[in-house]
C-alpha cells in the first residue's frame, strides 16, 4: 500500500466521492427496507398500494432518513470539533458537557411544559451556557494538553448529569417516561429540514478554516506561530460544537458514541487533515447513524430500538476494531 | 536596519520579574544565543518575542513596527517560532508537520502546491528525514520529532527564527547536522534567537548572546565581549573554564568552589 | 366446670369471629387482621381510588403521590411516589394495613415492609372484570363489606351493560397511542386491550411480544386501524394526534375518528376503569357508524 504522505485535493475528491455514494446507497438501502414490505419502485406503479407505498417511502422513511443523516453529521461534527479544541482524540460533546447542558434545558423547559419551540431553544441555551462555562472557567490554561479545560468540562458534565437526576426525580411519572425515552434517541419525526440548515452553514462557515484547524490541533503556541488567530478559532469551534450539539440533541434527544467514534475511525482510516476529515466526518456521522436506525427500526420490527442503544452496541466493537488494527500496523 | 528590537521590554510570570527592561536590536544576519539556568525564563521571553506572551512593560518592535499591530499573518512570513513542545494528540506524518511550515504563505482557499511540498522536501532531506516523509510524528523517537519540528521551521522560510532549544534530544550526528543547516540559514541572510543550555552550541555562527540571570538582570553584547569564564560562571553560579582548542574557545565547568 | 367449658368455647368462638378478617390477595397470600383496618396506607393512586370507593377513604392515613382523585385524596399526608417511598414515614404511620402494587412498587421496599409486621394487601388486577372482586376483598379487609358489595355490583353492572350493547357489533380496529415520541402502544395483555374485546374493538398491535413496546409509523399506516385513540396524561397535548393528519388515506383520519380520552381513566387500575371502558367504547361506537 503506498503511503500517504500528506493530502491532495485528487485524494480529497476520491474519498469524498466514495463517500457520497456510500451516503446514496445507504439512503437506498433506508428507504427499501422497514417494518413494512413496501419498496420505493412501487411508487411508480398503478396500483392502489402506490398512494401507500408513498406515504410509507416519502413520508416516513425519507424524512427519517435524511434525520438520521443530519443529526449524525451533526454529533460527528459537534465530536471533531471539540477534539481539534481539546487536543484530545476522546473528547466529545458529553466530555465537554455540552449535551448534558442542552438536556439540561430541555428536560427544564419539558417541566415546565414548554412547547417544543422553547425546548429546543432552552437546548441552545444549555448547551451554550454550559460551554461558556466551561471556557470561563479554564480561559487561562495555555498549557500543551489543555487538562484544566478537559478537567473543567468532566465537571460540569458531571454537574449537569446531577441536574438532570434531579430533574427527572422532580417530574411526573408520565412526563418521566416520555423524557427517559427521550433521552435514549428518536429519530421518527425529528425535524431535519432546519437541522440540516444548521449543519450545511456550519459547513460552509468551518471549511474555509480548515487548515488553520489543522494547525491549531497541533497546539495554540504552534498555531499562533504560524498566524493563526487562536482565541478567534478557540470561540468558533465552542460555538460550533454547541450549536451543532443543542440541534441534534432537540432533534433527536440523545445519542452517544458518534460523535466519539466516527471522527476517531476516519482519522485512523484518512489520516488527520481537517480539510478531509471535517467533511468526511459529517458524511461518516450522518452514514453512521443512519446504519443503526436501519437496524433499529428492522430486527425486532415492528417493534423498534432505541437508536441510540444500536449506536452504542455496534460503535463500540468497530472502535476497539479500529484501535487495534492500527497498534498492529505500527 | 533592525529586524525584531526590544525597548524597555519586562516579561513577568506570575509574581516573578524575569526580565527587566529589556533592549536588544536583532539585525539580519546576527545569530543570537540565549543562556541561562533552568526557569530564568529564557522560553518566556521567546513567547514574548513570538507575541504569545503579553510583555508586563516595553515595545517589541518587528521592522520597526510594533508587534501587536502585525496581523497574524504577515507576522508569521517574517517570523517563526519553534517552541519546546512537539508532541501531536493526533497521527500527523513527518511531510505533513513540514507543510505546516507554509500554512502562512497560502491563502485561506489554497491548497499546498508543487513547490511547497518541494520545499518541504528539501528541508525534511537537509535534516535527514525523507526516509520518514510518510511516517506518523508519534512512531518516532523524541530526536527524530524535534528534527521534524525544525523541517517544518525551516519551511516557513522567515527572516527571523526563534528556536527554543531546537538540538535537545539529537544525537550528536544530527546535532552536528542542525547546528549546519543553522549556520547555512545565518549565511543566507535569516537572523537566529537560539535558546540553549549550551554555551558551546553556537559556535563558530552565533554573533551574539543574551544572558538571563532569571531575577530581571540581563546581560546583552557580542560573543567575544560576553561570552566570558566570569560572565558564564556568574550565570550558573559554578565554574566555567574556558579552554582553547584548535584556537577557538570551548566552555566547560570548572571544579566546584566552595 | 361446665360453665368454666362454655366460658372457653365462647371465648374461642369470639377469638376466632375476632381472627375471621382474612381475604386472599393477588399474589395467593392470605392476609390477616385482626379487627378491621384503621389505618391504611395505599401504595398506588388506583388502591386510593380503591378506598375511597367503598368508604374507607377516612381510614387511609397515607396514599403515594398522585393520588389525587377523589379530591379528598389530596389531602391525606403522601409517603413518596409508588416507585420510592419513604419507609421511615410509612412505620411512624402506625398503619395496620398496606395496600402495595406489585406491579409498581419496588420489590425490595415491599420486602422491608413485611419485614417490619405490618399486613399488606397485593394489588394485581389484570382485568376490568376482576376490579369488583377486589373491591369486596378491600370491604371485608377495611369491615365494609356493604359499600364495597354495592359498589363492586355497580361495576358488575356497567361492564355487562357495556358487554351486551357490544356483543356482536362490527369489530373495529384501534391503534392506542400510549406516547408520542417515541411512538409506543400497548400489545394484548394490558387491560386497555381488555377493554378493547369487551366493546368489540380489536388492539392493531395485540400480538406483539413488549408489554408496551414502541412501534414504527409505518407500521401503524399498514395496519391502517379505524380509530386511533389516546389518553396520554395530563402533559399530552393534541399535538398527539395532529402527526396523523399527514395521512388523510388512514381511515382514522379520513373519517375523523381520531380520540383524546379522558387522563388516568384508562390508565388506572381502579374503580374508574369502567368510566374509561364506557368513554372509549362510546368512540369504538362512533367509529362504527
Amino acid at each position: 500500500m503506498k503511503e500517504h504522505t500528506h493530502l491532495t485535493r485528487q485524494r480529497l475528491a476520491l474519498i469524498m466521492a466514495a463517500l457520497l455514494l456510500l451516503t446514496l446507497v445507504l439512503l437506498t438501502i433506508s428507504l427499501c427496507l422497514g417494518s413494512t414490505a413496501y419498496r420505493p419502485w412501487q411508487l411508480w406503479q398503478s396500483t392502489p398500494d402506490a398512494q401507500m407505498a408513498r406515504d410509507v417511502v416519502l413520508q416516513l422513511r425519507l424524512p427519517r432518513s435524511l434525520a438520521a443523516l443530519v443529526v449524525g453529521g451533526l454529533l460527528a461534527m459537534a465530536g471533531l470539533l471539540q477534539q481539534i479544541l481539546l487536543r484530545n482524540p476522546l473528547a466529545d460533546p458529553y466530555v465537554l458537557g455540552t449535551s448534558g447542558g442542552a438536556s439540561v434545558g430541555a428536560l427544564a423547559a419539558l417541566l415546565l411544559g414548554a412547547s417544543s419551540v422553547l425546548v429546543s431553544l432552552s437546548a441552545g441555551t444549555g448547551a451554550l451556557a454550559s460551554t461558556l462555562l466551561v471556557f470561563a472557567l479554564a480561559r487561562h490554561d495555555h498549557s500543551s494538553q489543555q487538562s484544566r479545560l478537559l478537567l473543567t468540562g468532566i465537571a460540569v458534565a458531571s454537574f449537569a448529569g446531577a441536574l438532570s437526576s434531579l430533574l427527572l426525580s422532580i417530574a411526573p411519572d408520565g412526563l418521566l417516561r416520555g423524557m427517559v425515552f427521550w433521552m435514549l434517541g428518536d429519530l421518527a419525526g425529528a425535524p431535519w429540514q432546519v437541522a440540516g440548515l444548521v449543519l450545511l452553514g456550519l459547513l460552509i462557515l468551518l471549511w474555509p478554516c480548515a487548515r488553520d484547524l489543522n494547525i491549531l490541533s497541533h497546539g495554540q503556541q504552534a498555531a499562533h506561530a504560524l498566524g493563526s488567530q487562536t482565541r478567534q478559532l478557540q470561540w468558533l469551534l465552542y460555538f460550533a460544537s454547541s450549536i451543532a450539539t443543542a440541534v441534534a440533541v432537540t432533534s433527536a434527544g440523545l445519542i452517544g458514541f458518534i460523535g466519539l467514534i466516527v471522527p476517531h475511525a476516519l482519522r485512523l482510516v484518512l489520516g488527520q487533515d481537517i480539510r478531509l476529515l471535517l467533511p468526511a466526518t459529517v458524511l461518516g456521522g450522518g452514514c453512521t447513524l443512519l446504519a443503526a436506525d436501519i437496524v433499529s427500526r428492522t430486527v425486532l420490527a415492528p417493534q423498534q430500538l432505541p437508536v441510540g442503544v444500536v449506536t452504542a452496541l455496534a460503535g463500540v466493537p468497530v472502535f476497539l476494531w479500529l484501535l487495534q488494527r492500527r497498534g498492529r500496523q505500527q | 536596519m533592525s529586524l525584531l528590537a526590544t525597548n524597555q521590554l519586562s516579561i513577568r510570570q506570575g509574581q516573578r520579574t524575569l526580565c527587566h527592561a529589556l533592549d536588544i536590536n536583532i539585525k539580519p544576519g546576527e545569530c543570537w544565543l540565549v543562556l541561562g539556568e533552568n526557569g530564568c525564563g529564557k522560553s518566556t521571553l521567546l513567547a514574548a518575542l513570538a507575541g504569545w506572551h503579553a510583555p508586563q512593560a516595553g515595545k517589541i518592535n518587528l521592522h520597526d513596527k510594533p508587534l501587536p499591530s502585525w496581523t497574524s499573518q504577515e507576522r508569521a512570513k517574517r517570523m517563526a517560532w519553534l517552541t519546546q513542545q512537539d508532541d501531536s494528540a493526533f497521527p500527523l506524518t513527518v511531510l505533513e508537520k513540514a507543510l505546516t511550515g507554509r500554512h502562512p504563505h497560502l491563502g485561506r482557499w489554497d491548497w499546498e502546491s508543487t513547490d511547497d511540498i518541494a520545499l518541504a522536501q528539501h528541508q525534511l532531506a537537509r535534516l535527514d528525514l525523507v526516509n520518514l516523509a510518510g511516517r506518523d510524528l508519534a512512531t518516532l523517537s523524541g530526536g527524530e520529532r524535534r528534527r521534524a519540528s525544525l523541517a517544518a521551521v525551516l519551511a516557513q522560510q522567515a527572516e527571523l527564527l526563534l528556536l527554543d532549544e531546537p538540538l535537545s534530544q539529537l544525537d550528536l550526528r544530527h546535532q552536528q547536522q542542525a547546528l549546519a543547516i543553522l549556520r547555512d540559514e545565518t549565511n543566507a541572510g535569516r537572523s537566529l534567537v537560539l535558546v540553549s543550555h549550551d554555551p558551546n552550541h553556537a559556535h563558530g555562527f552565533a554573533s551574539h548572546v543574551l544572558l538571563l540571570f532569571g531575577d530581571g538582570r540581563w546581560l546583552a553584547g557580542p560573543v567575544q565581549e560576553t561570552l566570558t569564564e566570569a560572565n558564564l560562571s556568574a550565570l550558573y553560579r559554578h565554574p566555567v573554564r574556558s579552554h582553547l582548542v584548535d584556537g577557538q574557545p570551548w566552555f566547560l565547568p570548572g571544579p566546584h568552589v566552595a | 366446670m361446665k360453665t368454666l367449658c362454655r366460658g372457653m368455647l365462647l371465648w374461642l368462638l369470639l377469638g376466632a369471629a375476632h381472627a375471621d378478617i382474612s381475604v386472599q390477595d393477588d399474589q395467593g397470600r392470605t392476609v390477616r387482621l385482626g379487627k378491621p383496618a384503621q389505618r391504611i396506607i395505599s401504595l398506588a393512586p388506583h388502591l386510593t381510588e380503591d378506598l375511597f370507593a367503598i368508604g374507607a377513604g377516612p381510614n387511609i392515613v397515607g396514599v403515594s403521590s398522585y393520588s389525587d382523585y377523589p379530591a379528598a385524596a389530596k389531602k391525606i399526608p403522601e409517603i413518596g411516589s409508588y416507585n420510592h417511598f419513604d419507609l421511615e414515614q410509612i412505620r411512624t404511620l402506625k398503619p395496620d394495613l398496606i395496600v402495595a402494587w406489585p406491579g409498581g412498587n419496588p420489590a425490595r421496599q415491599l420486602t422491608q415492609l413485611e419485614s417490619l409486621g405490618i399486613a399488606i394487601y397485593y394489588d394485581d388486577p389484570k382485568k376490568l372484570t376482576d376490579i369488583p372482586h377486589v373491591l369486596e376483598r378491600l370491604g371485608v379487609l377495611t369491615g365494609r363489606t356493604n359499600i364495597a358489595e354495592q359498589a363492586a355490583a355497580q361495576l358488575r353492572t356497567r361492564t355487562a351493560t357495556l358487554a351486551k350493547y357490544h356483543a356482536g357489533k362490527r369489530p373495529v380496529r384501534v391503534f392506542y397511542q400510549v406516547w408520542d415520541r417515541p411512538l409506543m402502544t400497548i400489545n394484548g395483555e394490558q387491560a386497555i386491550s381488555d377493554v378493547m374485546r369487551l366493546c368489540g374493538a380489536v388492539n392493531v398491535f395485540a400480538e406483539l411480544p413488549s408489554r408496551a413496546p414502541t412501534v414504527d409509523e409505518e407500521a401503524v399506516l399498514v395496519a391502517n386501524p379505524d380509530l386511533i385513540a389516546t389518553s396520554g396524561d395530563s402533559t399530552a397535548k393534541n399535538t398527539w394526534l395532529q402527526r396523523w393528519a399527514r395521512f388523510p388515506r388512514l381511515k382514522a383520519v379520513a373519517r375523523n375518528q381520531l380520540y383524546m380520552l379522558p387522563p388516568d381513566l384508562l390508565s388506572r387500575m381502579g374503580p374508574r376503569l369502567v368510566d374509561g371502558a364506557e368513554a372509549l367504547c362510546a368512540a369504538v361506537d362512533k367509529a362504527r357508524q
